[in-house]
């Protein structure tokens, strides 16, 4: 099979790649939308140790 | 039951008591069913599900484009369109079974009080909204070339129509309520309520009187597949099954921060020293 008559699909080209696309989109987004929510809550919580750490030092000084 | 499950100790003191009443050994039950245990066990899972899922969907995308005919004669005849079937199918599978998964959980984390069951269901909800948009968006690019439409009020497009939206209105519920655990407990009866949904998806097919219902999809032909075919839509299946793992064990590791982020045992992680 060439590449080109596997690319048009019997000229149901757009029906078949519109399909398999969203599908791969839609699993690439989630993926980087995991990884995204992943890196926001790690970020707070460093800031949170961090936040708590200075005011610890605070309490100490004063 | 109202007793507040804020610490790990809890959790575990609910498990062994469970135990005692029923008197079945749930060592390995409780062990997992702790945030503190569980997050390091889903980090380990979450790659190798998703090399079992890249595996099975790559074989499968190949059986399912070289090892299969080009076109279908018969009863049913179509031309290349027919290829969706490989996304289609297991997607739809794929919305229905997760939904299941969502209220089984649900139900447990409400008879249980098990804080990690709603986690659970949380974390599955969205992979299924995504199976359930991705069945219908495949099933409308397929629609168009088969029936002429792209849409239809048919009871198997409606129906599956209305889980999407239930899932919706889980995910929707439960980030409208501030407190955690009340929204835990008003998603999952939601979840509940709706499951009389994925019956009807299933045996909405088998529309026993034509003149009554006007049945646009197809009903399952299963039993007369081409077997190379079958070959490529089981692949396919059991690799967005295993997609769904992964992203639900990457997902559930996310909650499990935001929900214990001002505990001990989080701050002590070697992934959030500076």
């Amino acid at each position: 099979m060439s590449l080109q008559s596997f690319l048009s699909q019997g000229g149901y080209a757009f029906f078949v790649w519109g399909s398999y696309g969203m599908a791969a989109l839609l699993l690439v987004a989630e993926i980087f939308l995991l990884q995204r929510r992943r890196k926001t809550i790690l970020t707070r919580i460093r800031r949170l140790i961090r936040m708590r750490a200075q005011e610890t030092n605070h309490e100490s000084q004063t | 039951m109202n007793k507040k499950l804020g610490t790990n100790q809890d959790d575990v003191a609910t498990a062994s008591f469970i135990k005692k009443i029923h008197g079945w050994n749930l060592n390995a039950v409780y062990k997992y069913a702790s945030p503190l245990t569980f997050y390091p066990l889903a980090g380990r899972l979450v790659p190798w599900f998703a090399w079992v899922a890249g595996i099975l969907i790559l074989v499968g995308l190949y059986w399912g484009f070289f090892q299969t005919p080009d076109q279908l004669g018969g009863a049913n005849s179509q031309k290349e369109y027919y290829r969706i079937i490989f996304i289609h199918v297991p997607a739809a599978w794929m919305s229905m079974w997760l939904y299941v998964v969502v209220t089984g959980w649900s139900a447990v984390g409400l008879v249980f009080n098990t804080r990690q069951s709603f986690m659970m269901a949380n974390a599955v909800a969205p992979t299924g909204a995504l199976f359930t948009f991705l069945a219908l968006w495949t099933g409308s690019f397929w629609g168009r070339p088969s029936w002429g439409t792209w849409w239809d009020w048919d009871p198997r497009l409606t129906s599956e129509l209305i889980l999407l939206f239930l899932y919706g209105g889980y995910m929707a519920l439960h980030s409208a309520i501030d407190d955690t655990r009340r929204a835990d407990k008003a998603a999952a009866l939601i979840a509940i309520v709706g499951l009389v949904c994925v019956p009807i998806i299933f045996w909405s097919i088998n529309c026993p009187d034509p003149n009554q219902c006007a049945a646009l999809h197809q009903r399952s032909s299963m039993g007369r597949i081409e077997p190379n075919i079958l070959t490529a839509m089981l692949l396919l299946t059991f690799g967005f099954w295993s997609y769904a793992f992964a992203a639900s064990f990457a997902r559930i590791r996310s909650i499990i921060l935001e929900r214990e982020s001002t505990t001990q045992w989080v701050r002590e992680l070697p992934e959030v020293r500076p």
